[in-house]
């Protein structure tokens, strides 16, 4: 009967929710329909960003970069070659994938702090790359003209028809992400986190592990780098330097790393959030600074963990 | 006959020598455990125990020597691969996955008996639900045995002490193995638990798996292991039946000292 209740309140929760995600371009003004395709776009991201962090525990700060890999491949292949978005983005997904394998290799064996410099490192590199090849990637003023998608005679130029696409790719990938998960190599990532030295002594060839979790954090990235490319028809290397690298790890950390909820719900919240404190002006970051270290305080399992405490507080309760 | 006492040796090192530095930690030890056997291995603090299971299992590659499962050198195959061949362990220091649940920390020890591959999880192909259906049933079936079912759902860290050793016994026989290495496994076990895990032991034995036992509590390896190594030093200095060592006077003075010798007291 509890259960019924349960299940039943959790249907009405999921259809309000669905509701709203698939209304929200159709009540809001045109700047928050572009925040929230933003927001789908980070989302992906961090879902991604999750593999290697939330899931394998490997400490890596490199992820921005497969992000500008995937939007960089797809940008030219779009400008260059006129390849449509349709082909781009797998293009950029597969891109980012073998620059996660070619980074994971080398760096396996280093942990904590030394994988966060290395990685770190490796970001810092293909940006620099990014705006200083000029020949191939414009520089510093970035590529414009970037495709829309389309499908037969529909164009998805404008915002709200692309918010359906990323909204129909965050879908995927959540479900990509779940079955993963759920299955018998999510456990092998959880098991690298929790204990690696254990897993390896159980029979799991840990090394493998890693690479699998750098090359599908990096796919995700690819996908997501693909999909802010075409969004904005414009792409610079400044949207792939250290400090959004940071921002993404304050989504993954803030909405709850390890979890395909809390990596959305950052993901979505830091988006959004900035937007909300423009008021404040000059104050912005330094109250955006304080809120974040209050959080990380007074929620130290992200968003994700205070909802799940609330919850068996409230259950026990009854 | 000859060819009949060879088959019958589970794990046998040739000359196994360990430096750490300019530190001698394992010295040319010949080594050899009969399939089926109960083998104590002991000594004082820092004589070399934990490091030889380490080398065994691949953590540590030796200095020189050789390691043979079955009559195959294992030296240079990573912990992983010496695993799928058949050696299991336990650590001195717990390491369970802690953050997961018991069931889940026991599902994982049977990953290395399964084959298939992450698209085939991914698509949820028939085959990849029998598997998972597979390492579920017989996850289970091995706490049962231990007697941790009723815990399954919880988080692995928040057993009580004894019961996280179980579940890395529980653990380590899930990869399914030939040979168990149990490092100090009564470690901080009352009389009583130590009791019971000599039976658990013994039940090992049993289902035809050889064991290599670390241990500190004298009342459980004089009583359940066939053979007792002694080693001091990173050297093998005794070798024999519990009662034979008991005897030793070389075992006595490592862990009693010579006369007047203050240093080792």
């Amino acid at each position: 009967m509890k259960d019924r209740m349960k299940s039943y309140s959790q249907a009405l929760w999921i259809s309000i929710g669905s509701m709203i995600i698939l209304l929200f371009p159709l009540i809001v003004s045109q700047y928050y329909q572009q925040l929230g395709c933003v927001a789908g776009v980070y989302a992906i991201l961090v879902l991604g960003y999750d593999f290697i962090l939330g899931r394998a525990g490997q400490f890596s700060l490199g992820h921005i970069a497969f992000f500008g890999i995937g939007a960089y491949t797809s940008a030219l292949l779009s400008v260059n070659w006129s390849v449509p978005f349709w082909l781009a983005l797998p293009a950029a997904a597969l891109a980012s994938s073998l620059f996660g394998l070619f980074i994971g290799v080398p760096v396996l064996r280093l942990r904590g702090p030394y994988l966060a410099i290395a990685t770190l490192g490796f970001a810092e590199i293909v940006r620099l790359i990014l705006s200083r090849w000029d020949r191939v990637t414009r520089g510093v003023d970035g590529i414009a003209g970037i495709k829309a998608p389309t499908i037969g005679p529909l164009i998805f130029d404008n915002t709200v028809s692309f918010y359906y696409i990323i909204l129909f790719f965050l879908v995927l990938m959540i479900f990509i992400a779940e079955r993963i998960h759920r299955g018998k190599y999510g456990r092998l990532l959880m098991a690298i986190r929790e204990n690696e030295l254990a897993a390896e002594v159980m029979g799991i060839d840990t090394s493998k592990g890693k690479i699998m979790a750098f090359v599908l954090s990096a796919l995700y990235a690819g996908v997501a780098g693909s999909l802010y490319a075409h969004l904005f028809s414009y792409i610079s290397p400044e949207t792939f330097d250290i400090e959004h690298a940071i921002v993404i790890l304050y989504m993954l950390i803030i909405g709850g790393s390890g979890s395909t909820a809390g990596a959305i719900l950052g993901a979505v919240l830091l988006t959004f959030l900035p937007e909300w404190l423009r008021f404040l002006k000059d104050y912005y970051l330094l109250l955006y600074g304080i809120g974040i270290i209050l959080m990380m305080i007074f929620m130290p399992y992200g968003i994700i963990g205070l909802i799940r405490q609330l919850r068996l507080q409230v259950f026990s309760n009854h | 006959m000859k060819e009949r006492t060879k088959l019958s040796i589970i794990l046998e090192t040739k000359n196994l020598t360990k430096y750490f530095g300019g530190l001698q930690a394992l010295r040319s030890i010949d080594f050899q455990v009969k399939k089926g056997e109960i083998r104590a291995l002991i000594g004082p603090n820092g004589a070399g125990k934990t490091t030889f299971l380490n080398v065994l299992t691949g953590l540590y590659p030796p200095s020189g020597g050789d390691v043979q499962l079955k009559g195959v050198s294992i030296l240079g195959l990573k912990p992983h691969s010496i695993t799928q061949r058949g050696i299991a362990r336990t650590f001195q220091a717990i390491r369970l996955f802690g953050e997961m649940s018991v069931l889940e920390n026991v599902m994982i020890a049977h990953h290395c008996r399964t084959k298939e591959g992450i698209l085939s999880t991914l698509l949820r192909t028939e085959a990849s639900k029998k598997e998972e259906k597979m390492i579920q049933e017989r996850a289970l079936e091995t706490l049962k045995a231990v007697g941790l079912d009723e815990k399954k759902g919880q988080v692995a860290k928040s057993l009580p002490y004894g019961e996280q050793r179980l579940l890395e016994m529980a653990r380590a026989l899930s990869t399914e193995p030939d040979l168990i290495l149990l490092d100090e496994p009564s470690a901080g076990m009352n009389r009583k638990e130590a009791t019971w895990l000599m039976e658990r032991i013994e039940n090992i034995r049993t289902q035809g798996i050889t064991i290599i036992l670390v241990e500190h509590n004298m009342r459980l390896v004089m009583n359940i292991s066939h053979r007792v190594t002694v080693l001091d030093f990173g050297e093998k200095i005794a070798e024999g039946t519990p009662e034979e060592i008991k005897n030793n006077s070389k075992v006595i003075e490592a862990y009693l000292g010579k006369k007047g010798d203050h240093a080792r007291t």
